[in-house]
């Protein structure tokens, strides 16, 4: 089962989507065909369609307590765009003990290195600018990470 | 295919909640379970308490150019709608919407009601519910069986 939204929008500019799930098994030409059909059926354009893949933890481990270990919590990461500039800021929620200082409540600064990436967060930091990119597909450049509350907390 | 494809990432607290975290990756990661992706999640268990459950990429696929494709006519806006009615094999009931009717989905006297299989040629709305059973299922994994077709106004307010 795959999860598949088509976007339309009409001769007004005005956008809708369709939700459907599509089997594991269906291909390019299984695609063609369903979206031959919709498009015969409907004034509107399609856009596009957004088809997502998903892979559950079979073992995802523990969650840990901590002062800041509730999903309401979070440590945001703030990345400028190399490309356009823009910045693009990030909540990591439940952020772990050692990052964030229980007194000051801002993201333990020691930094080695001097590249300011604080210690506690560099390892994750290089992980995520190596495979994280902005929405146009441009690389991302550390700027900064403070405490914050996630504006996202409702899941399924 | 877009510049970048989205990526969710769901992380489970001590609590219970589940937070959603959704960032960007490049257009070639098209694998949940591949090594970009796994960095990522790693990176996050990393610096939270909680632990990623469930990774999601999105990717979009262009289908068509918005500007050559609207068509216009009766039911052209997009809260005009032809909503397909499905059964799964556990008795549940799916409804998926297609906007924006084109006008040879109705009947050939009555253009507020959707036309019969034996008209000629076949309203195009019976090849989506079809194309839906082949190629679609519900989210539990049933398979769909065409129930019934009808068409509505989202809002009563459009001419």
């Amino acid at each position: 089962m795959r999860p598949v939204s088509y976007k339309w929008i009409d001769n007004d500019g005005e956008r809708a989507t369709t939700r459907l799930y599509v089997k594991a098994a269906v291909g390019a030409g299984d695609f063609t065909n369903l979206q031959a059909n919709l498009m015969a059926c409907s004034n509107a354009a399609l856009l596009y369609r957004a088809e997502t893949k998903e892979n559950a933890e079979a073992t995802p481990g523990t969650p840990d307590t901590g002062n800041y270990s509730v999903i309401r919590e979070a440590l945001a990461l703030e990345f400028r765009s190399v490309v356009t500039g823009l910045l693009y800021t990030y909540h990591v929620p439940a952020p772990d003990d050692a990052i964030i200082g229980v007194d000051d409540e801002t993201v333990i600064a020691t930094d080695t290195d001097l590249d300011g990436i604080p210690d506690v967060i560099q390892a994750a930091i290089t992980a995520m600018t190596t495979n994280m990119t902005d929405p146009h597909g441009g690389a991302l450049k550390f700027s900064r990470a403070f405490r914050s509350k996630t504006r996202f907390y409702k899941g399924s | 295919m877009g510049a970048a494809n989205r990526l969710l990432l769901f992380v489970l607290d001590h609590k219970g909640q589940i937070g959603r975290l959704v960032v960007y990756v490049a257009a070639a990661v098209l694998d949940p379970s591949g090594a970009a992706v796994q960095a990522i999640k790693n990176a996050i268990n990393a610096l939270s308490e909680g632990v990623v459950t469930k990774e999601g990429i999105t990717q979009q696929v262009a289908i068509e150019s918005a500007l050559a494709a609207v068509a216009t006519g009766g039911h052209d806006d997009i809260d005009d709608r032809i909503r397909l009615t499905f059964r799964d094999g556990d008795g549940q009931y799916h409804r998926y919407e297609i906007p924006s009717p084109a006008m040879s989905n109705f009947d050939t006297t009555d253009t507020t009601v959707l036309g019969p299989a034996t008209q000629v040629p076949t309203p195009p709305y019976f090849a989506v519910a079809n194309s839906i059973e082949t190629y679609c299922e519900a989210p539990s994994g049933a398979a769909l069986s065409f129930v019934e077709a009808t068409y509505y106004r989202r809002r009563g307010d459009i001419a």
